[in-house]
C-alpha cells in the first residue's frame, strides 16, 4: 500500500483520533471542520487502512435508548502515519482545541 | 428503523438515495445515530439553536455521499474496461473489422452532421435573423412564384403595412469594374438603400452606414466597403474613410468610403462593395419596372402567416388600382434562411442524413453479428463462469463495455474520417452550395461523435450482451451441440439483423439509384447546342468610353466588339467567333419582354412575351443551333437597315402556330399601355422576321425552353455580350491570345475571363452534383457493408452445418445440391428483406421528388435495378461460403465435434 502524503486536514483528523475523539460528529466539534470535510476523509483514511471502523456495542446503545454510533480508530499504519504527519505539520504543540463535551465510553 | 420525522433526518433520507445501493444500510445507520445522538444531547443542554446545528451538520452528509459515488462503479468499471481490453488484444482481427466498419458509419454521420447544423441549423449571422423575410411580388396563376418588387409597389407596401418593424431593398449584387492605379479589377458591388444595415441589425465595424437622403436619386456619391476588401485593398488601414472609389461602369464615378463594415458581413451573397440606392440609376416612378429585393423584419409579435395575409391585402388594393402594370395580386414573405438555402437543399441535406443514418445502422448490425459470431465461441466460457456465479447483469455490463470500448476506437478513427471527408466536400463544393464554406471541425463535431459512439456502442452490443447472458447452460456445458437448439435463437436474431440490413440497403441503393438516374439525366440534356470545343468569355463594355444606348456613334460597343471578333477569328486554331447580348437564357439573364404581333389583336391576360437578346451573324453557326428556315443575320443588318428579328422554335410553334412566321411582323411595347415602341432611327415600330432557328434550353437545372427572339447585334444594345468561340486550340493557350487582342482594341475594357462551356455548365449543375455524388458513395458504402453482413452470416451457417453437409455428401448429394441448400437459405434472407425494403423505398423515397429531374419518384425502373443489383450481391456473398461448403470433406465433417 502506497500512499502519498497526507492532507493536513486527514492530519488533524488522525491526531483527533488518536486523541480519544473517536465519533464523526465529535471530530467536527473538536477539529472545527464541517461535516462535508470530515466524513469524506474518514472514508478516505479508512480506504487507505490508516483507520478501521466498529460499530458501538449494543448494550451501551440500548442503556442510552438510542441507535448505536459508529466509530474509528487508528491502524498501526495509521498511528505510523500520524507519527510522520505530526513531524511534518508540526502539530507537536497544537492540540485539539475543544473539549467541550464529556466523550462518551466504547 | 422507527421512523424520524424531523427535517435532519428527511435530509439524510434523501442523500442516502444517491449512496451506492450496498453502502446505503450502513451509512444511514451511522448519520442517524449520529443526529439522534447530538439531539438528545443538545435536549439535554437545553440548547436552542440545536435544530440549526442538526441542520448544518445533516447538510454534510450530501458531500459524503457525493464522495461516495465513484465506489458504486469504480471497481466493477475499471475491471470492465480491462477486461473489454484483453479480450479485444486477444481477437485483433475482430475488433480491427469491428472498430474500421464502426468508423465508417460514425464518420459519415458525422461529416453529415456537421454540414447540416452548419448549412441548415445556425441561425444566420444577423440580429434576430428568424424575424427577417423577404418580399416578392407573386401571381401563381400565372406561374411567377417570386418577381423583384416595383419602386411604387414598395413604396405603397411601406406606406401602409403594420406587421413589419423596418423594410429595406436592394439591387445586384453584380459585377462592377473598379479602377486601380493602372489596372481594372472586378468586385462585386450591391446597391443598397440605408434602411437596409438597420434591417440586418449590422452596425458599421468603422465609420457610418448610408443616410435616407442617401437613397434618393443622386445624393452622396459615397460608399461601404466589406472587411475583407478593406483587409485586402487598404491593408486594414483606419485612415480609409474619406478615400475614393473609382467605379466604371455605365459611367465613371468617384465614391467616397465613408465606412467598413465588420468582419463576415457579405449580404447579398458575397458583395464586396455597397453605395447608396440613390446612385442605382432605376426609375422610380415606373410600375412595372420589377427591379428591387426587399427584405423586411417581422414585429416580434407578428408571425409569417398574419404577415402574408396583410401583404397579400395591400397588394390586392394595388392591383385592383392599377389592373394590369401589375404582376400580381400576392406577396410572397420568404424567411430569409430559406431563400439563401433554395428549395432543393433542404430537403437534400435531410435525405443525405437520413442516408448516413441508415449506414450507421448497417454497420451496427454487422458488429452485433460479429460478436454474436464470437458469443458462439465463447459459449461455454460464459456458461461456466454463470455456474460459478457471476451474475448475468455483470456480464452483460462486460459485453457491453467491449461494444462501447469498440465504439469508442470506431469513433476516433470516424471523426479522422469525417474531417477528411468534410474538407474535400468543402473543397470540390465551395461556392455552389450555400454557407459550405462556414462547415467547420469544432465542439459540436467532436460532441456528437461521441455521442454516435455511445449510441453505436449500446446499439451494437445490445443483441450479443442480452443473448450472452441467457444462455441454455446444461447444452453449453456438454461437448458437441448436437441439437444446435443454442445455436437457434442466435441464429434467429442474427437472420433478423442481416433482414434489417437488406432491407436497409435496398432502400440506400433506390434513393441512390434514383438521385444517379436523375444527375445523369441533367447532364446528358440535349441544350441544343454543341458543347464541345467551346469557350465563352464576358466582354465587359460598361466601362468609361463606349456609349450604352442603341445610337450609331463610334463608340458604341458593337464597333470595338467587331473588331476584336475579326481578330479573334485570325487566332490559328479559331474556327469561328459568335456573341450574344448575355448568357444564352442564363439563370441571371435578362428578363421577357412583351411583344405585339401584327393583325393578331392579344387579349391584356395573356400577352405574348419572349426574351430578346442581340446575336452576331456567326452567333448560330459557332454554337452549333440549326438554322430552321429563312436566313441568318449578316453584317448589312444595320441600325440603318430594316429591323429584322430571329425567332426560335418555340416562340414559332407558340405565337406562329400552324403557320410559316417568316414575314411576319412584330413589335415591343412602349412606355405607355397600348403604345408599340419606335426602332431607333426607324419610323416604325414593326420587326421582320427573318429566320427560324432551333431551340437553346435555359442554363438552368430545369432547363426549359422558352421563345427567344434575336435581334442583329448593331440594332440592340451590345453593353456586356457573351463571345461564344469554337477552337481547337487548349484553354490557357485560347484565353491568353484573347486576352491580347481584347487589350489591342481598347485598354479600358477589363480582362475578360475565358471558361470552357463545359465549365459553365457544370456550374448549373454543382449542386445536384453535390448530393448526388454523396448519396452513391453512401448507397456504395451500405451495399458493401450489407454484403459483408451477408457473408459473415452465411460463413457462420455453413460453419455451423458442417456435420450435416458431411452427411449430405457422404449420402451422395452432389455439388449442385449442396450450392442450392446454402445459397438458398441465404437467399431467403434476402428475399424477407428485399420485400421489406420494397415496401419501405415505396413509402419513402416520394421524400426526394423535390431532387429529382424528370423521374417519378417510384420509378419501376430504377426499383428493379435496385433490387437486381442486391440481388446480385447476395448472391455472390452467399456463393462464396457454399463454394467452401462443397469442399467440406464429409470423414473430417463427421469426426469432428
Amino acid at each position: 500500500m502506497g500512499r502519498s502524503y497526507l492532507s493536513y486536514t486527514m492530519a488533524v483528523i488522525l491526531r483527533a483520533l488518536d486523541n480519544g475523539y473517536q465519533y464523526g460528529f465529535d471530530i467536527m466539534d473538536v477539529t472545527g471542520l464541517p461535516s462535508g470535510t470530515v466524513y469524506p476523509a474518514l472514508r478516505r483514511l479508512e480506504d487507505l487502512d490508516l483507520l478501521r471502523s466498529k460499530w458501538e456495542k449494543h448494550t451501551i446503545a440500548q442503556q442510552e435508548s438510542r441507535p448505536p454510533r459508529k466509530y474509528y480508530e487508528l491502524t498501526k499504519s495509521g498511528h505510523e502515519a500520524l507519527v510522520e504527519a505530526v513531524a511534518r505539520y508540526r502539530l507537536h504543540d497544537q492540540l485539539p482545541l475543544d473539549t467541550r463535551e464529556p466523550r462518551t465510553s466504547r | 428503523m422507527t421512523s424520524w420525522p424531523k427535517l435532519y433526518f428527511r435530509l439524510i433520507r434523501l442523500f442516502g438515495l444517491l449512496v451506492p445501493h450496498r453502502l446505503r444500510e450502513d451509512w444511514l445507520r451511522e448519520w442517524e445515530a449520529e443526529l439522534k445522538h447530538r439531539e438528545t444531547l443538545l435536549a439535554k443542554w437545553n440548547n436552542r439553536d440545536g435544530t440549526k446545528d442538526l441542520l448544518r451538520r445533516g447538510l454534510g452528509a450530501f458531500w459524503d455521499a457525493v464522495w461516495l459515488q465513484p465506489q458504486r462503479l469504480e471497481d466493477d468499471l475499471i475491471s470492465d474496461i480491462r477486461f473489454g481490453l484483453r479480450m479485444l488484444q486477444k481477437n485483433p482481427g475482430y475488433a480491427a473489422v469491428a472498430a474500421l466498419t464502426l468508423a465508417l458509419g460514425i464518420g459519415a454521420n458525422t461529416a453529415i452532421f456537421s454540414i447540416v447544423k452548419t448549412v441548415l441549423l445556425q441561425p444566420l449571422p444577423y440580429t434576430q435573423p428568424e424575424r427577417l423575410v423577404t418580399l416578392w411580388e407573386r401571381n401563381p396563376l400565372k406561374g411567377i412564384a417570386q418577381e423583384n418588387v416595383s419602386p411604387p409597389d414598395l413604396a405603397d407596401w411601406t406606406a401602409q403595412q403594420r406587421v413589419f418593424e423596418r423594410i429595406a431593398f436592394w439591387t445586384g449584387p453584380t459585377e462592377f469594374n473598379l479602377v486601380q492605379d493602372a489596372d481594372v479589377i472586378k468586385v462585386r458591388a450591391a446597391y443598397a438603400s440605408s434602411e437596409l444595415f438597420p434591417t440586418l441589425g449590422t452596425a458599421p465595424f468603422l465609420g457610418r452606414s448610408f443616410l435616407a437622403e442617401e437613397d434618393l436619386p443622386q445624393g452622396n456619391r459615397v460608399a461601404l466597403i466589406g472587411y475583407d476588401f478593406w483587409q485586402n485593398h487598404y491593408a486594414g488601414d483606419t485612415g480609409v474613410l474619406g478615400k475614393t472609389l473609382i467605379v466604371d461602369t455605365f459611367g465613371r464615378r468617384d465614391y467616397t468610403i465613408v465606412g467598413v463594415l465588420p468582419p463576415r458581413f457579405r449580404f447579398p451573397d458575397q458583395t464586396e462593395i455597397w453605395l447608396p440606392a440613390g446612385w442605382n440609376g432605376l426609375s422610380r416612378d415606373r410600375r412595372g419596372g420589377h427591379w428591387l429585393s426587399v427584405i423586411a423584419r417581422l414585429k416580434p409579435e407578428i408571425g409569417l402567416a398574419t404577415a402574408g395575409d396583410e401583404m397579400n391585402r395591400i397588394q390586392g388594393g394595388i392591383a385592383e388600382r392599377f389592373g394590369d402594370v401589375v404582376i400580381g395580386n400576392e406577396v410572397a414573405v420568404v424567411p430569409l434562411l430559406e431563400q439563401s438555402l433554395g428549395v432543393r437543399l433542404r430537403p437534400a441535406l435531410m435525405s443525405l442524413l437520413a442516408i448516413v443514418v441508415c449506414v450507421l445502422l448497417i454497420a451496427c448490425a454487422n458488429v452485433a453479428n460479429l460478436s454474436l459470431a464470437r458469443a458462439g465461441a465463447r459459449q461455454k466460457e460464459v456458461a461456466i463462469r454463470l455456474v460459478l456465479g457471476a451474475s448475468r447483469i455483470r456480464l452483460a455490463r462486460q459485453l457491453i463495455t467491449e461494444s462501447f470500448l469498440l465504439a469508442l476506437i470506431g469513433g476516433v478513427l470516424g471523426l479522422m474520417l469525417a474531417v477528411l471527408l468534410v474538407r474535400l466536400v468543402v473543397a470540390f463544393n465551395r461556392g455552389h452550395v450555400p454557407r459550405l464554406e462556414e462547415v467547420h471541425v469544432d465542439g459540436a463535431m467532436l460532441l456528437f461523435t461521441l455521442a454516435a459512439s455511445l449510441v453505436t456502442g449500446l446499439l451494437s452490443g445490445l443483441a450479443p450482451a442480452w443473448q450472452y447472458s441467457k444462455p441454455d447452460l446444461n447444452s453449453s456445458l456438454k461437448d458437441g451441440d448436437r441439437s444446435g437448439s443454442v445455436g437457434l435463437h442466435r441464429s434467429r436474431l442474427r437472420g433478423v439483423l442481416v433482414v434489417t440490413q437488406i432491407a436497409l440497403a435496398l432502400v440506400l441503393l433506390v434513393g441512390a439509384g434514383l438521385m444517379t438516374r436523375s444527375f445523369l439525366r441533367l447532364i446528358k440534356i440535349d441544350r441544343g447546342f454543341d458543347t464541345n470545343r467551346l469557350a465563352t468569355a464576358n466582354i465587359d463594355f460598361s466601362v468609361h468610353g463606349f456609349t450604352t444606348w442603341v445610337q450609331p456613334t463610334a463608340t458604341r460597343p458593337q464597333v470595338a466588339l467587331r473588331e476584336m471578333m475579326e481578330r479573334w477569328k485570325g487566332i490559328p486554331g479559331v474556327r469561328s467567333v459568335g456573341a450574344i447580348g448575355s448568357l444564352p437564357q442564363g439563370v441571371n439573364s435578362i428578363r421577357p419582354s412583351t411583344f405585339a404581333i401584327e393583325n393578331h389583336p392579344q387579349d391584356a391576360a395573356n400577352i405574348a412575351k419572349a426574351t430578346f437578346s442581340a446575336v452576331t451573324p456567326d452567333y448560330f453557326r459557332t454554337m452549333g443551333v440549326p438554322l430552321l428556315r429563312g436566313r441568318a443575320f449578316t453584317e448589312q443588318d444595320i441600325l440603318e437597315a430594316t429591323p429584322v428579328a430571329i425567332i426560335n422554335e418555340t416562340m414559332s410553334t407558340r405565337y406562329f402556330p400552324g403557320e410559316d412566321p417568316i414575314g411576319k411582323r412584330i413589335a415591343l411595347y412602349g412606355r405607355n399601355p397600348g403604345e408599340l415602341a419606335i426602332n431607333p432611327l426607324s419610323t416604325t415600330p414593326w420587326i421582320e422576321v427573318v429566320g427560324v432557328v432551333g431551340d437553346v434550353r435555359k442554363m438552368t437545372l430545369e432547363a426549359v425552353k422558352v421563345p427567344d427572339v434575336f435581334r442583329p447585334y448593331w440594332q440592340w444594345p451590345m453593353q456586356s455580350p457573351l463571345v461564344a468561340i469554337r477552337s481547337d486550340i487548349d484553354m490557357a493557350g485560347l484565353a491568353s491570345a484573347m486576352r491580347a487582342e481584347v487589350r489591342a482594341v481598347s485598354k479600358t475594357v477589363p480582362q475578360p475571363r475565358v471558361q470552357s462551356m463545359d465549365e459553365v455548365l457544370s456550374d448549373v449543375v454543382a449542386q445536384p452534383r453535390f448530393y448526388t455524388v454523396l448519396s452513391a458513395l453512401f448507397g456504395g458504402l451500405a451495399l458493401l457493408l450489407s454484403a459483408i453482413g451477408i457473408y459473415g452470416v452465411m460463413a457462420y451457417a455453413v460453419g455451423q452445418r458442417t456435420r450435416e453437409i458431411g452427411i449430405r455428401i457422404a449420402l451422395g448429394a452432389l455439388p449442385s445440391d449442396i450450392l442450392r441448400l446454402v445459397i438458398g437459405q441465404g437467399l431467403k434472407l434476402t428475399a424477407i428483406g428485399a420485400a421489406i425494403g420494397l415496401a419501405l423505398a415505396i413509402a419513402l423515397t416520394r421524400l426526394l421528388s423535390a431532387l429529382l429531374f424528370g423521374l417519378s419518384a417510384t420509378d419501376p425502373l430504377t426499383f428493379a435495378g435496385g433490387f437486381v443489383v442486391l440481388l446480385g450481391v447476395a448472391s455472390l456473398a452467399c456463393y462464396l461460403p457454399a463454394r467452401s461448403a462443397i469442399a467440406v470433406d464429409p470423414m473430417t465433417a463427421l469426426r469432428r465435434e
